[in-house]
C-alpha cells in the first residue's frame, strides 16, 4: 500500500484548527451519568478492548467508547448536545424495551443534528421534544414526552420522485422526515378531524441538514400532504431559475410506518381507574385502542347528556374526550383528540358528536382555571367547570353550526376573577 | 521547570486538572501528526482539518476521563480520529462526497507533472482507504494504527487492548485481504 508522505502543517491550517478547538473548549461539557452506571460501563469498554491505551477511569457511554458529537446544528436550529443525548438515551432504551435494537444502528452512531420542541419556550419541560438524528446512512427521529419515548421507523418508500419522505408520524402529532438536497423549507398539511372546514392544519417548516420536524395539533386522521414550493428549491447547477410548479405528495395514514413507542416513565401515581369516570376512561381507551400510552391519561371533566356519559382525559398537556353511548346492549365507546393549543395556556375547543343524539363542546383550558364561558354571540353561551385543564359542556341551544365556527372564551378562577383576557377560539369539529 | 519539556502524560494530567496551556502544548506537539493521520483516514485535506480539530476537542472534553498509560498521547488521539472517521464519515454518500473533494494544499508546486503525480497519489490513497474500510473491524483498526498511523506494534496493541501477537495476525490477514481486494479492483 503506497501512502502519501506526511506533510508540514501549514501555519494557516494550524491556526484554524487551534481556533476551532479553543472555540469548542469554551462550550459547556456534556452531561455525565451516575457513577454506578459509569463503573459498569468501564468494564464493558475494557472488555471490548476498544481503547486501552488509556485507562478508562470513567466512561461516558454505556456500551462503547463512543465519542461525543460536536457538529453545530444547522443555521436557525437549536442543539444542546447534553440535552439531546439524554433524549437519545431514552429512545435507545425504548428500543431495548421493544426488543428492536437490532434493526437500528448502535447508539454510539447516533449523531444529533438538531432538536425541536412543540413548545419552543420549554425545551426542557413539558410538551413533545424531538431530536433529529443521522446514524450512518440512516435518518432517525427520537420523540420524547413526559411519559414516553418514540423512535421513527424507516421512511416510507411511496411518493416516488418526490424530494421528501416521512419517517415519523407519532401519536403526539409529530411529523418528521427528510428532504432532498437544496430544499430549505416545505409545507405539511393535514386534518385532525373529519368535518369539512374544521381541524385542518398547515405548517411551514424549515429543513436543516436535509431533515425537518413539524408538530401537528394532534395526530392527523386523514393523511398528510407535503408540499415543496419552487422558491424553496435551489436551482440545479447551471440554471438560475426553477420552472417547476409546487410539487406535492400525499401520504395516507395507513401507509405511514408506525414508530416504536414505549411508555418509559409511567405516570405516578397511576391515574384513577376505580371511580366511574376512571372506569369509563379506561374502558374507552382500551376499546378504541388509539393511544399507545393509554395508561397515562387521567380522568378530568365529565358530562352526562341524553343518558350517555362523556369524560375528558388528560396526560401532561394532551387532552382527549371519551364517550360511552347509552342504550341497551354492549356499550359503544368513541374518542376524540383535542388539538394542542396554538400557544401554551390558550383554549382549544371542539364541537364533538361523540354523544348519541347530542353534540358537546369539549376542550382544553388553562389548568389554573375553574370555569370557562364560551360566548358564540347572539346570546348563545355555554358554561362548564374546568377540571385539570379540561372542560366539557352540552351544545348550547340556538347554536348554528356555521363554518368556520368561533367563540369568545373567558376563563375565571375559583373566585370568579378572569384569568386572562378573553380568548378568540376557533371551534373545530 | 524552565527549559524542561514536559512529557505527554504530565501535560495530560495537568490538562485534566484544568490547565488549558498544558492542553495547548499537547495540541501544538501533535497537531501535525493527527492532521496527517486524518488525511490518510479520509483522503481529503479539508476533511482532515475538521477531523483533526474534532479529535483534539474530544480529547479536551474527555481529558478527565482518561489517564495516559503510555508516554505518548498519539495512540489515543489516533484511535479517537479513527472512531470519528468511521462514525462521522461512514455513509457511502458522505464518503463519496468527501472523497470527491478536491484537495488543494497551498504549498504545492503547480506545474503539470506535479499535478498529475498528486492526482495519481490521491487516487491511490482513495483506493487504499476504500479497501481498508472493507476490512473486518479488528483488521481495519490494526491497519489504521500501524499502516496508516505508523504506530509501533506495541503501541497499537496497547491502544487496541490486545496482544502484540494478535496485532501481527490482524495485520498479516489484512495485508492478504488488501492484496486480494486490489487484485479484484484491477481485474
Amino acid at each position: 500500500m503506497t501512502l502519501p508522505p506526511r506533510r508540514e502543517l501549514p501555519d494557516d491550517v494550524r491556526e484554524r484548527m487551534r481556533a476551532a478547538v479553543r472555540h469548542g473548549m469554551a462550550e459547556p461539557r456534556p452531561r455525565r451519568r451516575g457513577s454506578a452506571v459509569l463503573a459498569a460501563a468501564a468494564v464493558v469498554v475494557l472488555a471490548a478492548g476498544a481503547v486501552t491505551a488509556v485507562t478508562m477511569t470513567r466512561a461516558a457511554r454505556d456500551s462503547s467508547p463512543a465519542v461525543p458529537r460536536i457538529e453545530p446544528p444547522p443555521p436557525g436550529f437549536t442543539l444542546d448536545t447534553a440535552r439531546a443525548n439524554a433524549q437519545l438515551d431514552r429512545c435507545w432504551d425504548a428500543l431495548g424495551t421493544a426488543g428492536n435494537r437490532g434493526s437500528y444502528p448502535d447508539r454510539d452512531r447516533w449523531r444529533p443534528v438538531f432538536e425541536k420542541s412543540s413548545d419552543p419556550a420549554a425545551l426542557d419541560g413539558s410538551g413533545v421534544q424531538v431530536v433529529a438524528v443521522r446514524a450512518d446512512d440512516r435518518v432517525l427521529f427520537c420523540e420524547t414526552t413526559a411519559t414516553s419515548a418514540t423512535v421513527s421507523a424507516d421512511p416510507m418508500a411511496d411518493a416516488v420522485g418526490f424530494p421528501a419522505g416521512i419517517s415519523l408520524f407519532s401519536a403526539s402529532g409529530t411529523i418528521a422526515g427528510s428532504a432532498g438536497p437544496g430544499i430549505g423549507s416545505l409545507r405539511v398539511t393535514g386534518r385532525t378531524g373529519i368535518s369539512s372546514g374544521a381541524d385542518t392544519f398547515g405548517i411551514d417548516v424549515s429543513v436543516g441538514d436535509g431533515l425537518f420536524v413539524a408538530f401537528a395539533p394532534a395526530k392527523p386522521v386523514t393523511g398528510i400532504e407535503v408540499s415543496v414550493a419552487p422558491a424553496s428549491v435551489a436551482p440545479p447547477p447551471g440554471r438560475n431559475i426553477v420552472t417547476t410548479g409546487v410539487s406535492q405528495a400525499r401520504y395516507p395514514v395507513p401507509k405511514l410506518r408506525q414508530a416504536w413507542a414505549v411508555v418509559d416513565r409511567p405516570r405516578a401515581p397511576a391515574p384513577d381507574r376505580a371511580s366511574p369516570e376512571g372506569r369509563l376512561l379506561g374502558a374507552c381507551l382500551a376499546s378504541t385502542g388509539v393511544s399507545f400510552d393509554a395508561a397515562s391519561y387521567a380522568p378530568a371533566a365529565r358530562l352526562e347528556a341524553n343518558g350517555a356519559a362523556l369524560v375528558m382525559g388528560q396526560a401532561q398537556g394532551r387532552v382527549i374526550a371519551c364517550a360511552r353511548s347509552a342504550g341497551p346492549g354492549q356499550p359503544f365507546y368513541s374518542m376524540t383528540v383535542v388539538p394542542y393549543p396554538e400557544t401554551a395556556g390558550a383554549v382549544r375547543a371542539k364541537l364533538w358528536s361523540g354523544i348519541d343524539g347530542a353534540k358537546a363542546l369539549v376542550g382544553s383550558a388553562p389548568v389554573a382555571g375553574a370555569k370557562i364561558t364560551l360566548d358564540f354571540g347572539g346570546g348563545v353561551v355555554a358554561e362548564a367547570p374546568i377540571v385539570d385543564g379540561t372542560f366539557a359542556a352540552a351544545k348550547p341551544a340556538g347554536l348554528v353550526e356555521d363554518r368556520p365556527l368561533r367563540c369568545t372564551a373567558v376563563v375565571t378562577d375559583a373566585r370568579g376573577r378572569p384569568l386572562a383576557p378573553a380568548f378568540e377560539v376557533p371551534v373545530g369539529g | 521547570m524552565p527549559g524542561e519539556e514536559l512529557g505527554d502524560a504530565e501535560l495530560w494530567s495537568r490538562a485534566a486538572a484544568g490547565d488549558e496551556d498544558a492542553f495547548g502544548d499537547l495540541f501544538e506537539r501533535h497537531a501535525q501528526a493527527v492532521w496527517n493521520h486524518a488525511y490518510r483516514l479520509t483522503g481529503s485535506w479539508a476533511t482532515a482539518e475538521d477531523l483533526a480539530s474534532a479529535t483534539f476537542l474530544i480529547a479536551w472534553r474527555r481529558r478527565g476521563e482518561v489517564t495516559l498509560v503510555r508516554e505518548s498521547a498519539l495512540p489515543w488521539l489516533y484511535t479517537v480520529a479513527g472512531n470519528l472517521a468511521r462514525s462521522e464519515f461512514r455513509s457511502a454518500g458522505r464518503r463519496l462526497r468527501l472523497l470527491n473533494r478536491v484537495p488543494a494544499p497551498a504549498d504545492e508546486a503547480d506545474h503539470a507533472d506535479a499535478v498529475v503525480d498528486r492526482m495519481d497519489s490521491e487516487e491511490r490513497l482513495r483506493q487504499a482507504i476504500d479497501a481498508v474500510r472493507r476490512l473486518p473491524k479488528s483488521q481495519r483498526k490494526a491497519v489504521e494504527l500501524c499502516l496508516l498511523g505508523d504506530l509501533s506494534i506495541g503501541d497499537a496493541a496497547e491502544a487496541l487492548g490486545i496482544s502484540e501477537t494478535t496485532v501481527r495476525v490482524h495485520l498479516s490477514r489484512a495485508r492478504a485481504r488488501l492484496r486480494k481486494l486490489c487484485e479484484e479492483e484491477l481485474s
